[in-house]
C-alpha cells in the first residue's frame, strides 16, 4: 500500500491491464448456481430477460478461447428450442381458455373418448396461454443458459480436481470423455487440411471414407497413448486398502445411497411418513460422506499447480449469492410471479432486478481470461500433445 | 291493488335496467333459485381454509365444471404451467370483495399446486347424499342437472379419503331444496346491502316496494318475473326467502341492515335473524343440522374483475437494462475479435 508500485495497486490502476488468469472453476459454478436459484424463484419475463442479458454479458466479457468456451451459444439455441417446444405443446394439447381470454386462432379439436377426457387436443388457443407457456419455457431456457455460462467460463478439467479422492477414477473417466469431442473435431480438421494439401477433391461418401479412417486411426493411437500414460502414473491400482475397509466402504456407500433415495422420495411425496423425509436424507448424506472419506484414504494424491482462491473468486461467488438472496427476500409475490390471466404489462420489482444486476458484476470483477496468442503454434505440432494427461490431479 | 301493480311495474323496469347494466359487466350469473333438484347444478366453494364461508351459486346448462363456476359468479385463475384448466385460485365477491384464494403470497400458481394445498373437486350426483372425488378436472367435468359440485381447499391423500380437503358436511346442506334456511336468510339479507353497492342506488330503492308486493300476495307476478330477475342471485333468493316464510320481522331486516357498515353485517344480523326465524319456521330448524355454527353458507355474487393493463414503464426500464447489457456484450465480443 505504501509504494505506488505495489502490484495490486498497479493492477487496479485505470488503463493498466490486469494479469489474465483463469478464475477458479468452482467460483464460476457457485455463481451460476446462485443465478439458477434466483431464476427458479421468478416467472417474471422481464427478470428472466434481464438474467439472460446478464449471462450473455458475463460470458462475452470473461470467456477464454478453449473449445468449451464456445459452448454458450449452443445452450442459447437449446433454450430457444425449449421455448418453442413448450409453446407448441401448449398449443396442441390445449388446456382450455378462460371466459375473457384473447383467442389467437383455433385448431381443429380432436374428440377424446370419455375415459380419456383428461387430455384435450386442439381447440382455441389464447394469447394468455401462449404467453404463459412462453414464460414457462423462458424460465427453463434461462436455467439451461446458466449451466451453459458455467460450462463456458469454467475449465471443466480443473473443476474435476475438487472431486473427492474416492472418486478419482470416475474423475479420470469424465476428464477423458470431456476432452474427447474437441479432440475429435480437431483431428477431423487436421485430416481434412492434410487432404486438401494433397489435392484431394473427392466429395460425398468417398470423402467420408478418406477422412473417417485416418480419424479413427488417430483416435485409437491417442487412446493407446493415454492408456500407457495413465498406467505409468498408477491409475486403477487398488491401493493400500484392506479387504475389511473396502467392505466397510461399500456397505456405507450402499446404505448412504439408499438413504438418499428414500429421503428424496419422502420429501417429495407428501403422504409418506415424516421420518422418511429429511431424517433419512440426512442419514444417507452422512453415510455417503463417510464412505467417500474412507474410500479416499486409500488414494494418496499430490496436487500439481493448485488453483488459487483469491479476492476475485470471493467476489464472483458473493455476487451469485447476493443475487439468490435478493430474490429470496420476501417480496411482492404478484410482482415476482406475475400472471397473464388478465392481460397486463409485467412489473419490474426493484430488489430482484438489483440482484440480477449484481450478478453481472463478475464481468468486471473476474480477471480477464487467458486468450490464445494470435498466430501461436496452433498448427499441428502443438496440438498433438496428449491433453488428457494434464487435467486430473 | 292497482297501486301495488304500478309499483311492481316500476320495480320490474328498474330491475330490467339493472339487469342490462350488470349483465354486460358480470356475465351469466344464474340466480340460486334457478337450481331445483331436477334442474341446474349447484356449485359451492368452501373458503373455510381462510376462515371464510361456503359460497354457493347455481348454473344452468353449463357445459363444463369450469363454465359452471364462472356462470355462478366465481372467478378462477389457473397456473402458469397448466393454464386455466387447473383451478389454482377461486374468488367470489361474497368473500372479501372477490379476492382470489390462495393469494399470490400463499401459492405462486406457477406449477401445478401440490396435493397438500389445492382446490379439491367433489361431486354429489343427483339425489345422492355422498361426496365423490371428481375423476376429471374442471374443464373435463360435465355438470348434470341436480348435481352438487364442491370446491374445497386443503390436502388429500391419493385416494381422497383423508385430509383437510375432504368435506365434513353432507351435500344435502348445499342442495337446492334443503339448505339451512336460517343461514341463508341471514346471509342473503346481509348481501342485499352489499350486492348492489357498485351498481348505484337505483336498485336499492325498489326493494321495499317489492317486498310489499310479495306480502300483498303477488306470488303469480313473482314467478312470472323469474326470467328477468337474473340481475343478481341475491336479489331473487331474498325474495324467495321472504315468500316462503311470512314472519313479521323479516321484511324489516333489510332496511335496518342497510344502515350498518358493510363488512360488519354478518354477526349482529346472524344473532337477530336466528332469534326471529326460530319460532317462525319450525320446519327449517332440523335442516340446520349440517352446517355448524362456524359454517356459513353465502350466495355467490358475480365478481367484476378489474382489467387493468398496468403500466408500461417497467417494461421500458427492463428493456433499456437488457439493451445496455447486450451493448456491453457486443462491445466485449468486438474487442475480442479485434485482439485475435
Amino acid at each position: 500500500m505504501r509504494s505506488p508500485a505495489h502490484p495490486r495497486r498497479a493492477a487496479r490502476a485505470p488503463g493498466a491491464r490486469r494479469v489474465p488468469r483463469e478464475l477458479h472453476p468452482i467460483a464460476w459454478w457457485l455463481w451460476a448456481i446462485g443465478l439458477i436459484a434466483a431464476i427458479d424463484r421468478t416467472t417474471n419475463p422481464l427478470l428472466l430477460a434481464l438474467a439472460l442479458a446478464v449471462l450473455g454479458f458475463v460470458v462475452a466479457s470473461r470467456r477464454g478461447s478453449a473449445p468449451w468456451a464456445r459452448a454458450f451459444r449452443y445452450y442459447v439455441m437449446l433454450a430457444g428450442f425449449v421455448i418453442v417446444l413448450r409453446v407448441v405443446f401448449r398449443t396442441v394439447f390445449t388446456t382450455g381458455v378462460a371466459p375473457g381470454d384473447h383467442i389467437l386462432f383455433r385448431l381443429p379439436e380432436v374428440p377424446a373418448p370419455r375415459w380419456y377426457a383428461g387430455v384435450e387436443i386442439g381447440g382455441p388457443v389464447s394469447l394468455e396461454g401462449t404467453l404463459s407457456a412462453l414464460v414457462d419455457g423462458l424460465r427453463l431456457g434461462t436455467m439451461l443458459c446458466c449451466i451453459g455460462a458455467a460450462n463456458a467460463l469454467a475449465n471443466p478439467k480443473r473443476a474435476l480436481r475438487v472431486l473427492p479422492g474416492a472418486l478419482y477414477e470416475l474423475g479420470a473417466a469424465v476428464a477423458v470423455a470431456v476432452t474427447l469431442a474437441p479432440q475429435l473435431i480437431e483431428s477431423v480438421q487436421r485430416v481434412a487440411r492434410a487432404r486438401r494439401l494433397r489435392g484431394g477433391r473427392r466429395r460425398g461418401l468417398g470423402a467420408v471414407r478418406a477422412i473417417a479412417i485416418p480419424v479413427l486411426a488417430d483416435a485409437l493411437e491417442r487412446s493407446l497413448l493415454l492408456a500407457a500414460a495413465m498406467d505409468s502414473r498408477g491409475y486403477g491400482r487398488g491401493g493400500a486398502a484392506t479387504a475389511a475397509s473396502r467392505r466397510l466402504t461399500g456397505a456405507l456407500m450402499l446404505t448412504g445411497l439408499a438413504g438418499l433415495c428414500v429421503g428424496a422420495y419422502g420429501l417429495l411425496d407428501a403422504t409418506a411418513p415424516p421420518p422418511l423425509g429429511a431424517p433419512a436424507l440426512l442419514t444417507g448424506a452422512i453415510a455417503c460422506g463417510a464412505a467417500l472419506g474412507l474410500g479416499g484414504r486409500r488414494v494418496a494424491r499430490t496436487r500439481y499447480r493448485p488453483d488459487p482462491w483469491r479476492a476475485p473468486e470471493w467476489a464472483v461467488v458473493l455476487c451469485g449469492a447476493a443475487c439468490a438472496a435478493l430474490l429470496f427476500v420476501p417480496a411482492d409475490a404478484a410482482a415476482v410471479d406475475p400472471t397473464f390471466d388478465p392481460l397486463r404489462f409485467p412489473p419490474l420489482p426493484a430488489l430482484p432486478a438489483l440482484g440480477l444486476l449484481i450478478a453481472a458484476i463478475p464481468a468486471l470483477a473476474a480477471p480477464p481470461p487467458v486468450r490464445a496468442r494470435p498466430r501461436a503454434p496452433t498448427a499441428d505440432g502443438a496440438a498433438e500433445a496428449p491433453a488428457p494427461t494434464e487435467p486430473v490431479a | 291493488m292497482s297501486a301495488s301493480r304500478c309499483r311492481w311495474g316500476t320495480a320490474t323496469a328498474i330491475l330490467a335496467v339493472a339487469l342490462l347494466a350488470a349483465g354486460a359487466a358480470a356475465g351469466r350469473a344464474a340466480p340460486l333459485r334457478d337450481c331445483t333438484p331436477r334442474h341446474g347444478t349447484i356449485v359451492a366453494v368452501d373458503f373455510a381454509h381462510w376462515g371464510g364461508p361456503i359460497v354457493r351459486g347455481c348454473g344452468v346448462g353449463a357445459r363444463t365444471g369450469y363454465a359452471l363456476l364462472h356462470a355462478a359468479g366465481f372467478t378462477t385463475a389457473g397456473d402458469a404451467h397448466d393454464g386455466p384448466g387447473i383451478v389454482c385460485r377461486i374468488g367470489d365477491a361474497a368473500f372479501r370483495h372477490g379476492t382470489q384464494y390462495p393469494t399470490p403470497s400463499q401459492e405462486s400458481c406457477v406449477q401445478t399446486p401440490p396435493t397438500t394445498a389445492y382446490w379439491a373437486f367433489w361431486l354429489a350426483r343427483p339425489g345422492s347424499n355422498h361426496w365423490s372425488y371428481s375423476p376429471l378436472g374442471a374443464m373435463g367435468d360435465v355438470p348434470r342437472p341436480g348435481e352438487v359440485e364442491l370446491w374445497i381447499f386443503g390436502a388429500t391423500n391419493v385416494a381422497g379419503t383423508r385430509g383437510s380437503g375432504v368435506p365434513r358436511f353432507s351435500p344435502a346442506t348445499l342442495r337446492a331444496h334443503a339448505a339451512a334456511r336460517t343461514h341463508r336468510t341471514r346471509t342473503e339479507q346481509t348481501h342485499e346491502t352489499r350486492a348492489h353497492r357498485p351498481r348505484g342506488t337505483g336498485t336499492n330503492r325498489p326493494r321495499p316496494h317489492r317486498a310489499r308486493a310479495h306480502r300483498a300476495g303477488a306470488r303469480a307476478a313473482h314467478t312470472s318475473t323469474t326470467g328477468t330477475e337474473r340481475t343478481s342471485s341475491t336479489a331473487t333468493t331474498t325474495t324467495t326467502a321472504r315468500t316462503r316464510r311470512s314472519g313479521p320481522a323479516r321484511h324489516r331486516s333489510p332496511r335496518r341492515i342497510a344502515r350498518r357498515p358493510e363488512h360488519r353485517g354478518h354477526r349482529p344480523n346472524h344473532r337477530r335473524t336466528a332469534k326471529s326465524a326460530a319460532p317462525a319456521s319450525a320446519a327449517a330448524s332440523p335442516t340446520a343440522s349440517a352446517p355448524t355454527a362456524t359454517t356459513r353458507v353465502l350466495a355467490a355474487r358475480p365478481t367484476n374483475r378489474r382489467a387493468s393493463t398496468g403500466s408500461a414503464t417497467p417494461l421500458i426500464v427492463g428493456a433499456v437494462l437488457v439493451l445496455l447489457l447486450c451493448a456491453g456484450a457486443a462491445r466485449a465480443i468486438r474487442r475480442r475479435r479485434h485482439e485475435e
